[in-house]
């Protein structure tokens, strides 16, 4: 199955074409502006690769968690693609492609993945010896992760680190682009799903608060 | 009634995202809307009192797929009958610009057609070109939640601004005005609603920047006359009848300013112009208040007023789709690396009022 992977990341964005056992191309630009150019890298990608767009058999597309306009870019993209294509995609996390990196790396498993979630708070999760998930994701402090070394689940951090986590032992760190997005979607077997289903994952609820006061003119106060 | 546009027939999908409605519509060059979907997300900003960005932002982009596909099929095509996809690409809140023009390049991309990086402000401009077919120079007054300005339209992408609000957009204010009184959100057209029912003259409101030599417009001090009023009232004010008073006088207030300033320019633009319409676009232009207003101000002008119908003056994807038309008319696209912008000002010579207060002089 011919497979277009993809991610928009905080840092830029970067694209990967799957094509049997070929290993795969990528594609990356590094900067913000990721929203603007990820079309344009997926054309390069694939006209690089000499693979046409109806050629294709699915998407992998990370969906967080991380930066909102990043994953919404992402998301968006392959929602785009697979209404027009008819494609089905493979939802893959931060995490999963993370752990995808670690491996890659010559990282030996079980592992704790985790990757920085902005505001001072982390997404971790365990993954096993054969790369699946240990367990479900959750959300911890710096201060939460450095308070919890465990020996037989050493640390993954996706690159970008919060600058003030010291942890002992040093974390491996490793960094993220679109071939593990791939290859964490393959790894994982199972289906791809129609794009219709994808939902960018969020950590936190939409930064609001309820009205502030009341209206000057109160009916029910009467 | 409606334009159309010489030349091979074209069919062009727009895309709406800039605020809080999630809108995809298709329409011909022959200005047929062969399909139009409008997802409105005021309930879930309602409990916040306001459009809430993030909130926004997400609904987009988990909507918007489905609501194309749902205008495709409607107008019976398959995206390669498409002649170019058309997109807001500003201005407005980001996250919505960002999300409904990353899908609108990878929808063009992907069928393999050119991309069109619209101007909300220009789809809003040109709607009454679909409508009524309004030849080209007018006067428009555009008015809205986020906008309010008067402007000469001398062609697609040829704007002069004549004048601009330098604090609050009109229906900005129509919103607090509703949240002072207890309305609730969206608060025009509660507001119009509970203004039904009121006598205007009651509360007497002042009328900012009435008579003055420019066109640009104020409504920040309007809304505190009205906050000061209702502080004086205290609980007085949430009887009904008075609600609906103070309703229908900040009602009032509002389209007598509009009508003064755009008497003011509509004098400058036949002077310069001379051109035959008023048009009035934006969901403030659905206020039957302010169209009643400005069809007083377009006879003693010689002006014709031109108001789209109330769906296609709020935000809509069918007037994204008609700005695509004409642009695709002139041969325009737009790559597939065009940037969203948080503002597009349609008349980039003109200096940002906001801010400036009275001090303006134009």
């Amino acid at each position: 199955m011919r497979l277009l992977a993809f991610e928009a990341g905080a840092g830029g964005c970067s694209a990967a074409v799957f094509d049997g056992d070929r290993p795969p191309c990528l594609r990356r630009l590094e900067g913000p502006g990721q929203g603007d150019a990820l079309i344009p890298l997926l054309d390069a990608v694939l006209a690089e690769e000499g693979v046409a767009k109806n050629a294709l058999g699915a998407l992998a597309v990370c969906v967080g968690p991380g930066g909102f306009t990043g994953i919404r870019v992402a998301v968006a993209a392959a929602k785009g693609l697979g209404l027009v294509l008819g494609l089905p995609a493979f939802p893959v996390t931060t995490l999963a492609a993370t752990a995808c990196a670690a491996r890659g790396a010559a990282g030996s498993f079980p592992r704790l993945v985790a990757v920085d979630a902005g505001r001072g708070t982390i997404a971790v999760q365990p993954f096993g010896a054969d790369l699946s998930p240990d367990g479900p994701m959750t959300v911890t402090t710096p201060g939460g992760l450095a308070g919890r070394p465990d020996p037989l689940r050493p640390l993954v951090f996706r690159d970008g680190l919060p600058p003030d986590l010291a942890l002992h032992p040093p974390p491996l760190v490793v960094a993220v682009d679109a071939r593990h997005v791939g290859r964490a979607a393959l790894a994982a077997g199972g289906t791809p799903a129609p794009t219709f289903d994808l939902k960018p994952l969020y950590l936190r609820p939409a930064d609001a608060r309820p009205s502030a006061g009341r209206p000057l003119v109160d009916r029910g106060a009467l | 009634m409606h334009a159309a546009i010489p030349g091979p027939a074209r069919r062009v999908l727009g895309i709406e995202t800039s605020c809080d409605e999630t809108a995809a519509a298709v329409v011909g060059s022959d200005g047929r809307i062969l399909a139009e979907a409008v997802f409105g997300q005021e309930a879930a900003h309602r409990p916040f009192g306001g459009v809430v960005p993030e909130i926004a932002a997400r609904a987009h982009v988990e909507r918007l797929d489905r609501l194309i596909g749902g205008v495709i099929r409607e107008a019976g095509l398959a995206f390669a009958d498409l002649d170019a996809v058309a997109a807001t690409a500003g201005p407005g809140l980001i996250g919505g610009v960002v999300a409904g023009l990353t899908t609108a390049k990878a929808v063009a991309w992907a069928a393999g057609k050119p991309l069109l990086a619209v101007n909300h402000l220009e789809a809003h401009a040109l709607t009454a070109r679909l409508t009524d077919g309004v030849a080209f120079p007018y006067l428009l007054l555009l008015v809205s939640g986020g906008h309010c300005q008067l402007l000469a339209v001398e062609g697609i992408g040829r704007y002069r601004r004549l004048g601009s609000t330098i604090d609050d957009a009109a229906g900005e204010a129509f919103d607090k005005a509703a949240k002072m009184l207890g309305l609730g959100f969206p608060g025009g057209p509660a507001l119009e609603r509970a203004a039904a029912a009121g006598d205007p003259v009651r509360f007497p409101l002042p009328r900012p920047l009435r008579g003055q030599p420019h066109c640009n417009f104020s409504f920040s001090g309007l809304k505190t006359a009205l906050r000061q009023r209702i502080l004086t009232l205290g609980p007085d004010a949430g009887e009904v009848g008075t609600q609906a008073d103070l309703a229908a006088a900040f009602q009032a207030a509002v389209a007598d300013c509009l009508a003064d300033r755009t008497r003011r320019a509509a004098r400058r633009f036949r002077a310069e112009w001379g051109g035959a319409c008023l048009v009035a676009a934006g969901g403030v232009a659905a206020n039957g208040a302010v169209r009643a207003a400005l069809l007083g101000v377009a006879e003693d002008a010689g002006l014709r007023l031109v108001v789209p119908p109330a769906r296609l003056c709020t935000d809509n994807a069918v007037m994204v789709a008609w700005a695509g038309v004409e642009r695709l008319a002139r041969g325009d696209a737009d790559p597939l690396d065009a940037k969203a912008r948080p503002r597009w000002p349609l008349d980039p010579a003109a200096e940002p009022l906001i801010g400036r207060g009275s001090s303006v002089k134009v």
